[in-house]
């Protein structure tokens, strides 16, 4: 992936599967996606088909009801039907699944996530600010650089946004770098990628915010380093 | 039995096959058919919306819509299904069965109730006009995210007046969730403890528990979100750290979660009698599963914070929200095994209604495991404002409507008496489960692509097409279902009392039951439903009021237009006001000349609402009416609290929520601007206690003025009673007064810092100061009308002297507007 990628297939599970090998600290979205498919699939698949299979087993072939169903209008026991032990054994099993999963995701995505890579993983950082704006992005740089609908963010380096707004809400979302922020007029909201491929992508708009909400797109050009540290100097579009 | 027509009974009602009949109606399950009929058009409406996106959605980028007009669309499309459609349609069958549950003969205040569908009926015709008034409708999502609802970037008088129609909803929403608690907690018959409830009522009675608070914070999101289009406040578009975004973000959302639940516990409700019934057994874990619906309903207000993981909220609030999160999945999780469960050795009918009932479990299984997704912050910073979501939700909130579909199905043979064709409804069910996944199934493929965007890669066009087909067939279900209904009624076998040999109440009387519902008091002491004085048919109740005043005739009428009325007239105030504000343009690109001589319209119109409202208030508390009065009920935890005064403070207490809402919004831009900074920058010098130390005085007073009339009563002192409430209305009469001196001077100042006066647009803080104060001043006028109502009565018609209920009940309104103030003195006068 060079140049003139496109934004990733949305939904191929091919892609997703293809990057969760990428280094932990720029892909732990893929990590993560790839095994809550794999346990939500799982899950769903196992307790679809018990319903089914308990439903087609248990049904009534003559059409007609149990000899010994309740006496219309009673009230009913508290414990109605039964069945409490298994119902708390699959309700105990269902709840370690979920809060297993979601307990990691925790410590294996959200902590990472939050602080970001260490200064000693990744040495090079850029912070960009971006401002959302009805119908479109600017991009401001640390050398007093401002660019419209065009991010150009140098490979193998951690870029820090700080995300705002002029107007309304608006959410600056990378697709392919997986991320997502809100952008809030008066609020700066903070993200960071680790770029490891040089090439062009899009940024998008993933907040209703008005009536060209839906042309509200960006360019991101990840290009080399080299090529990024000469971008300052006027050899830009 | 099973034809026990009701004309016998129908002596005070006009026939069924009259306009009349269903304009003055107050009989619940009348009320049901009109909600359900409502609803359905609404369901209709809001598909034919979504099929306009789905063929927008052929292709990327086609120019079937404009990108204003596909905001609309989108917009319009959330706002009607989950607020004119989904609740309505729940609360159709809560309407006809939960009073038949628990052995009432009508909910506590039938007229009250027809007021809420009214309100319900004009708030749509509203939000339904707003596409025709000048600019087009809302557009701004159903989520109506704060600065682009406020009239600097949505100025179109059509947006104001989508806004004002949910308004109304909201209104009617919180009148219904009154008088359902009011009957849940004070009609069941004798036997039926609270535990006792069957699962759907039981569901009913969380789902208006959570409505009462959840719809409170949502009303006053909207009050300043419509105060800033129609008096022109600054709250939603002060941007000071983010302010104005995040008050609605919380206030929205603080309802927004707990909105999900309310929409969906109903259908668990049908899911649990549908389960029940068609597979004979009781429900397994019934008492878990119970437990677990209580605990989702109070859990749902401590989770709204994870729909703002990507606002940029600290590390321990998304931790915190997180586990919120985790914690309130777990339930659902017992409850959905509960069901499954419970068709173990079961004998299941696959009866249309079954087919629904096990649909909804799946569906509902996808949409759960899908949310657990969302749930994860690292995959929400990629998933959120996405299809993944759209996907979700719609599994869960339409896959819950599933089972209300269901809920027809199973329900229809009582209503109408008919039975429908059997086949018909299990190809209905077909195309209606093959539809529903192929439109929403492939959306989970294109998670990558933001929600409410036209524009996509080709490379997910696929499954687009996919979706549009599906759309189409879930259209053609929708209709089907209308199609099966309206056969039915005119060519169906009779259904007889209880077709689905189920045991719940409603299956012990006829089909369709009759208008009292029980020939005789029913009592479910012995351990199931019998009869007591079968024989006497209900006349020997005694006239209760709800409202207005004591009715003496035998047989007073139970008919009543004034619901109708004072909803139209609301109707035609609120959409007057919708077109009063000067920033309102008429036209997108209106010319000022046009929106001068378009406002005072607009205005005549608000006033000619508003008189007509009043009018109609007025008929409302002299007309007599009278409810039936329950006999041998069952009122735990209020035993002793008369039936009136439990719906006084049941409304007392969403209109806490409300204040509240109000209190903390202030309290919040304070806090976003700046303590000290706020009261330094923004408040003119003018502004000085005093006339709120005076105003606190008289409020006081009157409080203790209220208290002596009670006396006056007790000493049979009908001069000392009038005196105490004419002296109340002086006093409030003074606090008016001395309110409207102060602003008239506040608005006229000329300061260096304010050239133009302190008026209601100048900064943030004269925003909080006027519209809270407002709203409370607002209070005060309300109760002096009712006041002016009961001098009126104590005057000419010596009342109250033998019952001093109405005069208590007044008491404790006004002695918590007292309290409201208490609070708002100190916050808008010395802090």
């Amino acid at each position: 992936m060079t140049t003139q990628v496109p934004v990733p297939v949305a939904g191929s599970w091919d892609g997703l599967i293809a990057q969760a090998g990428v280094d932990g600290t720029s892909d732990i979205f893929g990590q993560l996606f790839l095994a809550f498919i794999v346990a939500g699939t799982l899950v769903g698949v196992v307790v679809i088909a018990y319903t089914l299979q308990k439903a087609y087993k248990n049904r009534s072939e003559d059409g007609e009801t149990k000899s010994d169903t309740p006496d219309m209008g009673e009230i009913p026991p508290l414990e109605g039907g039964g069945k409490g032990k298994k119902l708390f054994l699959s309700f105990g099993a269902s709840a370690v699944i979920v809060i297993t999963l979601v307990g990691w995701t925790y410590f294996a995505g959200f902590i990472p996530m939050e602080q970001g890579p260490s200064e000693q993983q990744v040495e090079d950082q850029l912070d960009v600010t971006v401002t959302g704006f009805q119908f479109g992005w600017r991009f401001n740089y640390p050398d007093g650089e401002e660019s419209l609908g065009r991010l150009t963010v140098p490979n193998d380096t951690v870029v820090r946004f700080d995300v705002t707004s002029d107007d309304v809400m608006h959410n600056f979302g990378l697709p392919y770098f997986d991320r997502r922020s809100d952008a809030i007029p008066g609020q700066i909201t903070e993200m960071w990628i680790y770029p490891q491929e040089t090439g062009t992508y899009t940024a998008k708009c993933y907040e209703l915010c008005g009536s060209g909400h839906s042309q509200m797109a960006a360019q991101v050009e990840v290009v080399p380093k080299n090529e990024f540290d000469n971008w300052g100097n006027g050899t830009e579009q | 039995m099973a034809h026990a027509e009701s004309d016998e009974h129908e002596d005070h009602m006009p026939s069924k096959s009259s306009i009349k009949r269903w304009l003055t109606t107050t009989n619940h399950k009348d009320v049901g058919i009109l909600y359900l009929i409502t609803s359905i058009f609404y369901l209709v409406f809001g598909g034919v919306l979504a099929l306009l996106i789905r063929l927008e959605l052929l292709e990327s980028g086609s120019t079937i819509l404009s990108g204003a007009a596909y905001n609309q669309v989108v917009s319009a499309h959330g706002l009607i299904m989950l607020f004119f459609f989904i609740s309505p349609f729940a609360f159709a069958f809560a309407n006809y069965f939960v009073p038949l549950q628990i052995g009432a003969k009508d909910l506590a205040f039938p007229r009250l109730n027809a007021l809420s569908f009214w309100l319900y009926f004009f708030g749509g015709a509203l939000f339904g006009s707003s596409f025709f008034l000048g600019g087009g409708s809302f557009s701004g999502g159903w989520t109506m995210y704060a600065p682009l609802n406020s009239p600097a970037y949505m100025p179109a008088v059509g947006s104001t007046a989508a806004v004002l129609g949910v308004m109304l909803f909201v209104i009617s929403t919180t009148v219904s969730s009154v008088n359902f608690l009011t009957t849940l907690h004070s009609m069941r018959a004798e036997g039926m403890r609270i535990r006792d409830l069957p699962i759907f009522s039981w569901s009913i009675l969380l789902t208006v528990w959570m409505m009462l608070f959840a719809f409170a914070a949502l009303l006053a999101a909207l009050i300043l979100m419509a105060s800033d289009h129609i008096i022109g406040t600054t709250y939603f578009t002060t941007t000071v750290a983010g302010s104005g975004s995040f008050l609605w973000l919380h206030l929205f959302w603080f309802f927004g979660h707990p909105e999900v639940y309310i929409v969906l516990f109903p259908a668990l409700g049908v899911l649990g009698e549908i389960f029940k019934t068609f597979t004979g057994n009781r429900l397994a874990g019934r008492k878990w599963i119970m437990i677990a619906l209580g605990l989702v309903a109070v859990q749902s207000f401590i989770v709204w914070m994870h729909h703002m993981f990507l606002t940029g909220l600290n590390f321990q609030t998304k931790t915190l929200f997180m586990a919120t999160t985790i914690a309130i999945s777990l339930p659902f999780d017992l409850m959905i095994f509960g069901f499954i469960y419970t068709m173990i050795k079961g004998k299941i009918r696959l009866t249309t209604p079954m087919l629904y009932g096990i649909a909804t479990l799946v569906l509902f299984i996808i949409g759960g495991i899908t949310g657990v997704f969302l749930g994860a912050i690292p995959l929400d910073y990629n998933l959120r404002g996405g299809y993944w979501v759209v996907a979700h939700f719609h599994y869960v909130m339409f896959g819950g409507a599933a089972a209300l579909v269901g809920a027809i199905f199973y329900w229809f043979p009582k209503m109408s008496g008919k039975m429908y064709n059997r086949t018909f409804g299990k190809i209905q069910f077909a195309t209606f489960f093959v539809g529903f996944n192929l439109l929403y199934f492939p959306l989970f493929f294109a998670y990558e692509m933001p929600r409410r965007v036209f524009v996509y890669e080709t490379s997910i066009k696929m499954y687009h097409n996919i979706a549009t087909v599906g759309g189409f067939i879930l259209g053609l279900s929708v209709l089907m279902i209308v199609g099966i209904m309206v056969h039915a009624l005119k060519y169906g076998d009779d259904a007889g009392d209880n077709p689905w040999q189920a045991w719940t109440a409603e299956w012990s009387v006829s089909s369709p039951p009759p208008l009292e519902n029980f020939s005789g008091t029913p009592s479910f002491k012995s351990g199931k439903l019998s009869m007591l004085n079968p024989a006497t048919d209900g006349s020997g109740t005694e006239a209760e009021t709800d409202g207005g005043h004591a009715v003496e005739e035998e047989h007073t009428d139970h008919a009543s237009l004034t619901p109708f009325l004072i909803s139209l007239s609301m109707f035609v105030m609120f959409l007057g006001l919708s077109g009063v504000h000067q920033n309102v343009q008429a036209l997108h690109d209106g010319d000022p000349a046009t929106t001068a001589t378009i406002a005072p319209l607009y205005a005549a119109v608000a006033g000619i609402g508003g008189v007509g409202m009043l009018l109609s208030l007025v008929w409302f508390g002299f007309e007599g009416f009278s409810a039936p009065a329950p006999l041998n009920v069952n009122k735990w935890p209020f035993e002793g609290v008369e039936q009136n005064k439990l719906g006084v403070w049941i409304f007392l207490l969403s209109d806490i929520v409300v204040f509240g809402a109000f209190i903390g919004a202030s309290i919040f831009m304070r806090f976003a601007y700046g303590w000290q900074e706020w009261y330094q920058d923004l408040i003119p010098e003018a502004h000085v206690t005093m006339p709120g130390l005076i105003n606190t005085y008289l409020l006081l007073t009157s409080s203790f003025a209220v208290v002596m009339a009670l006396v006056a009563i007790e000493k049979n002192s009908k001069k000392g009673l009038v005196g105490s409430l004419v002296a109340t209305f002086a006093l409030a009469t003074g606090f008016l007064v001395n309110k409207g001196l102060e602003w008239q001077h506040l608005f006229h100042i000329s300061t260096d810092a304010f050239p133009e006066g302190w008026g209601l647009g100048t900064n943030i803080a004269s925003s909080t100061f006027y519209l809270t104060t407002g709203m409370h001043g607002l209070h005060v006028i309300l109760g002096m009308l009712i006041l002016v109502f009961l001098i009126y009565r104590a005057w000419f018609d010596d009342a109250y002297m033998e019952d001093d209920r109405p005069v208590e009940y007044f008491g404790l309104y006004w002695h918590f507007v007292d309290i409201v103030w208490l609070f708002l003195f100190p916050l808008f006068y010395i802090l």
